[in-house]
């Protein structure tokens, strides 16, 4: 459920990032050709000073059809200075007297022909020098400019292309580092997780007996250390018991070792059935079993514990080494007091108790009980006299 | 008033006179349906307001002599305009909406000499301040109109 959770925000993660990529990259590439292309229509690089030039252009045009209509009737010659004068105006631009030399001669004409025009020096048509000089000139500047004009289109197509090449490549680069980032991020998390797993595989492989399936007693040491951390605060019961196969080193002689395997599988099978959910078991070695109760009252745990006897007898083992003719097993319980205890001390308790219970005959169990009327011995004691 | 509508009725009969010629030179004013014209004459002699900037058109420093046109507007003709239109001698033409009053000037002269036809008079309008405009950039001063010929008022 949270690996396919985990999987769907990646997906979403993928998603977002190639959008924001996506549009970066349609974003980056217009604003930047809008930018080339508010460069190319500047006026700053010249573009469009030929707007003036053809200005001027049109003007002295208009001059020259009037040529005719002047030389015939002089009273023209106004207009036609006018014409003239607004041609030179047009020419009379900063920028062309600086970049092109042919302006200033250019300007001169256009005086020459005002001159003669004033001094009525008639046919002015016949002095085509001045006229030359002139459209010459604003051809020249006019071509210069449109020379200019494609020069600076190919500029600015060659640094578009380069800029937003460049620009584009650093993006897909950035794009594919971040995939493989979120690559190597993946991998990476995998890989711990597939380590937490094997460590908690490891741990468990390492508390588990082999050949019950049950708790060993590095588990079992494990969960006393955890239990007595919280001890005596706790407000839960705890109680232990502590049992072994009955005569089992005779069962072993009789049956063989494979049988004696069978057996211990057999009643910590049939012990984990009675406590399972309630308790938990760990094989503490050989044929001795330890069975923790961690919060179940204790006169429930104290049932089980004898529901737990009983069941192995009803398991009806053959063992004629036993006083029943079959399998039986012997246990002391000890429910924990509020007290401090040490791991070795509490398992020891228990040891002693089922000591008793070999002691007084096997197949039994022994219960401590801290309302006992001998309380005024220590509990060892207590338990050596029960 | 009959004072001032005698400077009017004197400014326009100077207009007049100087329409008789080929092409007139004279300023004209219009608002609604009042035409005045003031010649080019009396504005050169009377212009005493002088501004030293770069002139982007000529590429060097130059000394402006004119008016402040809020002023000529407002002392001569009580004009306290919020638009204008203003005219060319070749039919250029410019709508100033909103204007900075205090910025644009009418210039009659340019380093001492008077402006003519062929360096982009008799008559032109310029700021006093352009800010950070680049002065390499013409199409910045598209409204630097030249050669005027009439001041048009529009509100």
């Amino acid at each position: 459920m949270r690996l396919r959770r985990w999987r769907q925000t990646g997906l979403f993660s993928l998603a977002l990032l190639t959008f924001v990529f996506a549009f970066g990259l349609i974003y980056v590439n217009q604003s930047q050709f809008e930018g080339e292309l508010q460069t190319y229509f500047d006026r700053t690089r010249g573009a469009y000073d030929n707007q003036l030039v053809t200005r001027s252009h049109e003007y002295l045009l208009d001059a020259m059809l009037h040529l005719d209509q002047l030389e015939r009737d002089p009273s023209q010659k106004e207009d036609f200075l006018k014409q003239l004068d607004l041609s030179y105006a047009y020419l009379n631009i900063g920028r062309y007297r600086d970049l092109y030399p042919c302006t200033n001669q250019a300007l001169d004409a256009i005086l020459d022909l005002r001159f003669m025009v004033e001094q009525n020096q008639f046919p002015v048509s016949k002095s085509l020098q001045p006229w030359y000089t002139i459209l010459s000139c604003q051809n020249q500047i006019d071509n210069l400019l449109n020379d200019k004009k494609v020069q600076l289109a190919g500029q600015m197509l060659a640094q578009s292309q380069d800029s937003r090449l460049w620009t584009n490549v650093i993006i897909i680069v950035s794009y594919l580092t971040s995939l493989l980032i979120g690559w190597l991020y993946e991998r990476q998390r995998h890989n711990v997780i597939r380590t937490l797993k094997d460590k908690v595989s490891w741990q468990r492989k390492a508390q588990n007996d082999h050949l019950t399936g049950i708790g060993n007693r590095m588990g079992l040491e494990e969960k006393v250390k955890s239990i007595l951390r919280g001890w005596p605060s706790s407000k839960r019961d705890v109680s232990i018991f502590f049992y072994d196969l009955d005569h089992f080193k005779a069962y072993n002689d009789d049956f063989g070792h494979v049988a004696g395997d069978e057996a211990l599988k057999a009643v910590s099978q049939a012990v984990q059935d009675v406590i399972d959910g309630y308790g938990q078991q760990y094989r503490y070695g050989g044929e001795e079993f330890v069975v923790i109760f961690d919060g179940l009252p204790i006169s429930q745990a104290k049932k089980l514990a004898n529901q737990a006897r009983q069941a192995i007898e009803k398991l009806g083992i053959i063992h004629p080494a036993s006083a029943t003719g079959y399998l039986t097993i012997s246990l002391g319980f000890y429910p924990l007091s509020k007290r401090r205890y040490e791991a070795d001390e509490l398992l020891d308790l228990a040891d002693q108790l089922l000591y008793q219970a070999k002691v007084s005959g096997r197949n039994k169990a022994i219960f401590y009980s801290h309302e006992n009327p001998n309380s005024e011995l220590d509990e060892a004691e207590q338990a050596r006299s029960i | 008033m009959i004072r001032k509508h005698l400077i009017i009725f004197v400014v326009s009969l100077m207009g007049f006179v100087g329409a008789t010629q080929a092409y007139s030179q004279d300023l004209i004013f219009k608002e609604n349906n009042r035409i005045m014209v003031v010649s080019l004459e009396e504005l050169r002699r009377l212009a005493n307001e002088e501004v030293t900037r770069y002139a982007p058109f000529r590429r060097k420093e130059v000394t402006f002599r004119g008016y402040y046109l809020a002023q000529l507007l407002e002392s001569r003709f009580a004009y306290n305009a919020k638009d204008l239109r203003i005219e060319a001698i070749d039919g250029y033409a410019v709508e100033l909406k909103d204007w900075d009053r205090d910025n644009w000037f009418l210039v009659t002269h340019e380093d001492g000499e008077p402006l003519t036809l062929r360096n982009h008079g008799p008559l032109r309008l310029i700021e006093v301040d352009t800010a950070d405009r680049s002065p390499t950039n013409l199409s910045l001063y598209d409204d630097w109109i030249w050669m005027i010929r009439s001041i048009e008022v529009l509100r």
